[in-house]
């Protein structure tokens, strides 16, 4: 039997894996190192933690992001569901029971189990009965923001946020210095590591994303892990913007929308890096972000201003990380076969 | 006489059951509300449902083409900006709508070369594009709308005139409708759009100028998605940076309830056009009910939800048989 050739892939392998990786952390290394010249509060271990704060919310919700891409799918529901999780907490700290409250952990159990709701509706929706994926979570995604309403018709809830203690759970510390969001960072970071890369369990989500056909006839039970995908991410989603609006110390309804964006930018860049949904390289992606709103909050930028430069950092991130080698020379931007690619595009499953 | 009935039946035929709907929410709400059924009142509804389907009628072609563009709210918000930026500098109001359309077509541009030329997903590149393009919207107006003292006379009569008590605006949207439906039926161009959102691989391989189409539906999506926030400018009569979410949730809506519609399962311009009424309806009718808008948004979304499920369960037989088709061949080797 003739020897195979080999690919511009495994003839390039060490450029391939490194590269992409290599003009990651230049690119981090240039924004640090500007961000340290223009402002001198910027390299202090108090900036470093403020940081990992702001980590933590586009963290925690692209972490669960990572499962639904990781299966194949999109989700455009989770910025909206986090809305109605949030609200949920909110009412239930500050309205329920004529205005007495109840106190914050059953609270913020009630409010992940609210979005976890609608987490169940995706998955079963998209697992089991096999709907297209783009719509359902938009359908899905506008019943939860339409509901988030009913709780005070889109007013704030702001009551018994100061006495029931809830700030304590984006403010508190452990040991007096490690902030309470830097720890839920790293230990769902963790478990998510454990889970999705050093587990079966894990590598049948992989499994499920790449060929849903074969995973199904090696006794996968796709359904459930397209449905158990859909739940970590509206859980993961719910968890971030009950953070988020801790430290706000109001629930607004509109306070989960700026979630969408930084979340599939965080995803896509770990997915340029490593050529497939992974949890570290999601936690790059969010820490490109993080590091980006934390210097421009340094420097006063107007908030619209940060959008616009971090929009097209990322976009230069993905372009810059997809150059890849062929037949011997550098081609920009040609991408091999094997690249994982979203499967999803709105009609799939109406179409055929 | 069986033939008869079989003609009669055929119109209960699920590719007309949003046709009904539209009908059944306007004889309900005539119903329950006297200000509904005057008139002027239900031309208010086909003038306010001109915004939604300008606003989403490229995105119609892209989704149908297996894409998505979500940059479209951002797009209009990016071009009312720039109309009411350059108006109030005082170029002629002809010239600043140019410009605006001219500009947010680069949008356009840019998504489609970042989905050609560097295969980034569609969903991936127009997230991006929302976040520039409203951020640019923020900064042409350092972060508040522009609000103007008066209209130019000629687009006020567009959008707000009257031939006959009829709307100007519906007149002009129709008749874009009526162009854009003799695109998608009777050229080859409307050919090649399914084509490829039915199978990219073997469009390519036909020889359909694939990417050209793409750039071409991108750039088309992005100019008319302008061209709808120019028309929310006159209706609001400041430039807005911000179109606070509904629109987003409305034209999507439109979009997939109008896929149930003539050609099922699949977006085409007649059904979108009949999805932004039944948008434009729903909004109208709830408000003069003293409803809260959010019980619309939830409405909304139970309606595509259904929508959705309507669509898959009436394809779910055929579906069925050609499982069974193949499980025979796996069995019987």
């Amino acid at each position: 039997m003739a020897k195979r050739a080999k690919t511009d892939f495994e003839k390039h392998w060490a450029f391939q894996a490194v590269f992409p990786l290599l003009i990651f952390f230049t690119i981090i290394t240039i924004i640090i190192v500007i961000f340290s010249i223009l402002s001198k509060e910027f390299l202090t271990a108090f900036n470093l933690l403020q940081a990992l704060k702001y980590l933590a919310n586009t963290g925690i919700v692209s972490l669960g992001l990572t499962f639904v891409v990781a299966v194949g799918k999109s989700d455009i529901s989770f910025h909206y569901v986090s809305c109605f999780a949030g609200m949920t907490m909110s009412y239930f700290i500050g309205m329920f029971m004529g205005g007495k409250g109840i106190p914050p952990i059953p609270a913020i159990l009630l409010g992940l189990f609210g979005g976890l709701i609608f987490g169940i509706i995706n998955g079963i929706a998209i697992g089991k009965f096999k709907l297209p994926d783009m719509i359902t979570t938009i359908a899905v995604g506008s019943l939860a923001w339409g509901m988030a309403y009913l709780y005070n018709g889109g007013n704030y809830i702001y009551q018994n946020f100061l006495t029931s203690g809830i700030i304590q759970f984006s403010d508190g510390k452990l040991f007096g210095w490690l902030p309470f969001p830097v720890l839920y960072l790293f230990s769902f970071y963790i478990i998510g590591y454990i889970i999705l890369h050093c587990t079966t369990f894990g590598r049948r989500f992989y499994a499920t994303g790449h060929n849903p056909v074969a995973a199904s006839f090696s006794g996968i039970k796709v359904e459930h892990y397209i449905t158990l995908a859909y739940m970590i991410c509206s859980l993961m989603a719910s968890f971030s913007n009950m953070l988020m609006t801790a430290a706000q110390g109001n629930g607004n309804v509109k306070g989960g929308l700026v979630l969408l964006m930084p979340a599939w930018a965080a995803v896509f860049v770990g997915i340029s890096i490593f050529k497939k949904p992974t949890v570290y390289g999601t936690f790059l992606g969010a820490f490109l972000i993080a590091i980006m709103q934390n210097g421009f909050t340094l420097m006063h930028t107007p908030y619209y201003v940060m959008d616009l430069i971090i929009g097209i950092t990322l976009i230069f991130a993905i372009l810059v990380s997809r150059i890849q080698i062929k037949s011997g020379k550098v081609s920009a931007f040609k991408l091999s076969g094997k690249e994982f690619q979203l499967q999803s595009t709105s009609q799939r499953g109406i179409q055929k | 006489m069986r033939n008869f009935f079989s003609k009669i039946f055929k119109i209960f035929q699920p590719q007309f059951i949003l046709i009904w709907t539209l009908m059944a929410l306007i004889v309900a709400f005539s119903f329950l509300s006297s200000s509904f059924r005057a008139y002027d009142n239900l031309f208010e509804i086909l003038r306010t449902s001109c915004n939604t389907a300008v606003l989403v009628l490229g995105l119609t072609w892209i989704i149908a083409m297996n894409e998505i563009d979500v940059a479209f709210p951002d797009i209009a918000a990016f071009g009312s900006m720039v109309t009411a930026f350059c108006v109030m500098e005082g170029l002629p109001w002809s010239l600043s709508i140019l410009i605006a359309l001219l500009t947010s077509a680069f949008f356009g541009l840019i998504s489609g070369m970042l989905i050609n030329i560097f295969k980034v997903p569609s969903l991936i590149a127009t997230i991006g594009i929302t976040t520039i393009a409203k951020s640019a919207a923020y900064i042409i107006g350092k972060g508040s709308p522009i609000y103007f003292s008066k209209i130019d006379p000629t687009v006020n009569f567009l959008v707000y005139g009257k031939i006959y008590g009829i709307p100007v605006l519906f007149i002009i949207v129709l008749l874009l409708y009526i162009l854009a439906a003799f695109l998608q039926n009777r050229t080859k161009l409307g050919q090649y759009l399914y084509a490829l959102g039915e199978n990219r691989q073997a469009a390519f391989e036909a020889g359909i100028p694939g990417k050209k189409i793409i750039y071409a539906f991108f750039l088309l999506s992005a100019t008319l998605a302008s061209l709808g926030g120019v028309l929310l400018l006159a209706s609001f009569s400041s430039g807005q940076p911000n179109f606070q979410g509904s629109y987003f949730v409305d034209g999507l809506s439109a979009v997939f309830l109008g896929a149930l519609t003539i050609k099922i399962g699949k977006p085409n311009v007649i059904g979108t056009l009949i999805g932004a009424i039944i948008i434009s309806t729903l909004t109208n009718g709830l408000t003069l009910l003293g409803v809260p808008f959010y019980v619309g948004i939830i409405i909304k979304g139970l309606l595509m939800l259904v929508g959705v499920v309507m669509i898959v369960a009436t394809r779910y037989p055929f579906r069925k048989a050609t499982r069974k088709i193949h499980t025979q061949s796996y069995s019987s080797p």
